[in-house]
């Protein structure tokens, strides 16, 4: 597998990436391209998302095409390690040890991730536990941890040594929204120049913290672009009305009553200014909606 | 809590900041209980305080308490000549647990007791092999990782960890096994013949395991070699000895070995395979 060529602004990129898992294709000739700060993978259950980060993050290998991380082909042994030495990956399931109290298990982590010098170590374990908000549980097992705590224990042990590169499978999974705002913080200060890939399922976390957001939909790429141009996508297809409208790709009641929609609009319809989350829905129910073998070509926006 | 009027005299709390055992016990238990009672006093005595010296004693407390308590396989590592970290990654391993080496013992045990039943060394030589076969299966399997995916990411992770561990394991397991046959019946020679078994039988699981599954290969293996056994018992009629069979005279014995030097090339030349969960996603 040849690194991909040409990459200077963009940390990491993928090539025509396809894998496949019996007869399932979870990826389908992935092309993307990831620059410094945060990247965001948006895309139903199933997509590919998880499939791509594992490739990213060297859990996985592609079955063909092209991955590129800071220069580097992480098929090989050496690229392999040289992009681990770099890397901080949460991955979907943690699958925690019952044993283990947090501190050990990122104690744990950390001599995987070749922390050898004990003092050292155990310093930056304190150090990523308490930037998490545990340092007051750090020594409970995680078995006796709510499931928002053990989520902070597997990003904490992503965060160890400031990576340049973190690839995390839907970090705000299972926190409360206290919480949430505190991990966007805390990526605000942890991630300063690194590159951070994240898929989520919530359209208002890639609205407040990425610069770039992908959307896979049955592992294809079906857009990259900004934010803001994902939400452009549903312009002029976004309107409230007090009933609702049967011709509507997607409606529902919002809390002030009237009905909000997604869709072909109809003469004289109340526009509202679109969301990312409009945007997305638009884009899915596109997808959803041609039901047909031939997918329509990626939106490109940059 | 209650506020004094007495203070202690500075030049006395200064001595006793500077070194609290310095002085005679009395005077300094005196000053430390006095302390707990009087804010004015510990002010004093805060203000005075080395914080340099003090950073460096906290730091130094919070190391000790923090401090995993090894197990006694890290220990038993450690002694070996194995690092502190590196010992702890192996000891992770489960098989190399409490419960792992419970197990073990507990199937030797079994193994050794159905063959005083017995009377011969049968049932130990047909059981035995399989005890670290299963045990380098669970050492392999990645949801047994302690640290589950994320460790699979990380630089460590890859043949040259895996492999060590299986070693670990085979040496243990062995070694517990090897205990447990000093209680067979009649004890002789013949009583070794599980020894290269086990080993071929692990080594195999591991070379095959860069193929498939771990485990697969491992269940594989195990139904091959009773299956094995199965036919020599049928093949050998009514005065069929396990210890007898082809299996365990020289012939087989050196098949064994030429299987587990076999194994051991297949495995390093694949080790490659160990690096990420492609044989086990």
């Amino acid at each position: 597998m040849n690194a991909v060529t040409n990459v200077t602004v963009n940390n990491v990129a993928v090539k025509s990436v396809s894998k496949r898992f019996g007869a399932t294709v979870a990826l389908d000739g992935v092309d993307a391209q990831f620059g410094p700060g945060v990247n965001g993978l948006l895309g139903p259950n199933g997509a590919g998302k998880t499939t791509l980060l594992r490739i990213l993050a060297t859990v996985l290998a592609a079955d063909s095409g092209d991955v590129d991380a800071f220069g580097v082909d992480p098929s090989t042994g050496d690229g392999r390690l040289a992009v681990r030495r770099r890397l901080g990956y949460l991955p979907q399931e943690p699958g925690f040890h019952r044993h283990f109290s947090a501190f050990d298990f990122v104690d744990y982590i950390a001599i995987l991730k070749e922390w050898a010098e004990r003092r050292t170590r155990h310093d930056e374990v304190r150090r990523v536990l308490t930037l998490v908000g545990l340092a007051d549980v750090m020594h409970k097992r995680i078995s006796q941890l709510s499931g928002g705590m053990r989520r902070r224990v597997g990003i904490a042990q992503a965060l160890i040594g400031r990576p340049d590169l973190l690839v995390l499978d839907e970090p705000t999974a299972g926190l409360d929204p206290e919480q949430r705002l505190r991990f966007r913080e805390l990526l605000g200060t942890e991630s300063a120049g690194a590159t951070v890939l994240l898929s989520t399922h919530q359209t208002d976390d890639v609205a407040a913290l990425c610069q770039h957001v992908v959307v896979l939909l049955a592992g294809s790429v079906r857009f990259s672009g900004t934010p803001t141009a994902l939400a452009a996508l549903a312009d002029g297809r976004v309107w409230l009305a007090d009933e609702r409208d049967p011709r509507a790709d997607l409606a529902w009641v919002t809390g002030d009553g009237l009905v909000r929609h997604v869709g072909e609009p109809p003469a004289r319809a109340q526009h509202v200014t679109p969301t990312v989350e409009d945007g997305y829905l638009v884009l899915a129910g596109r997808a959803g909606h041609t039901g047909a073998s031939e997918p329509d070509p990626a939106v490109r926006v940059s | 809590m209650s506020e004094t009027q007495w203070h202690v005299p500075d030049e006395a709390l200064r001595r006793f900041v500077a070194d609290p055992g310095a002085g005679d016990g009395i005077g300094a238990a005196s000053i430390e209980a006095h302390l707990t009672r009087c804010a004015a006093c510990r002010e004093t005595a805060a203000s005075s305080v080395d914080r340099a010296a003090l950073s460096r004693s906290w730091e130094a407390l919070a190391d000790r308490i923090d401090r995993p308590r090894a197990t006694v396989v890290e220990r038993l590592l450690g002694r070996l000549g194995f690092g502190s970290s590196l010992g702890r990654l192996i000891a992770a391993t489960p098989a190399l647990r409490w419960a792992g080496l419970a197990a073990t013992a507990v199937v030797g045990v079994a193994a050794v007791m159905l063959s005083r039943f017995a009377g011969a060394d049968g049932p130990f030589l047909v059981v035995a092999p399989l005890a670290p076969l299963a045990a380098i299966a669970a050492a392999f399997v990645p949801t047994t990782e302690p640290g589950g995916e994320a460790s699979v990411a990380t630089p460590l992770w890859g043949a040259g960890l895996l492999l060590r561990r299986a070693l670990a394991v085979l040496a243990l397991t062995i070694g517990i096994l090897a205990l447990t046959s000093l209680a067979l019946p009649g004890l002789d020679v013949r009583a070794l013949g599980w020894l290269l078994p086990a080993v071929a039988l692990s080594f195999g699981s591991i070379a095959l395991g860069t193929f498939l599954r771990v485990e697969i290969a491992a269940t594989g293996l195990a139904f091959a070699w009773v299956t094995t056994l199965t036919v020599l018992r049928v093949l050998g009629g009514a005065g069929f000895s396990v210890a007898d069979s082809a299996l365990f005279d020289a012939r087989g014995q050196f098949v064994l070995f030429v299987v587990t030097a076999v194994s051991a090339a297949v495995a390093l030349t694949r080790r490659h395979r160990l690096g990420t969960l492609e044989v086990f996603p």
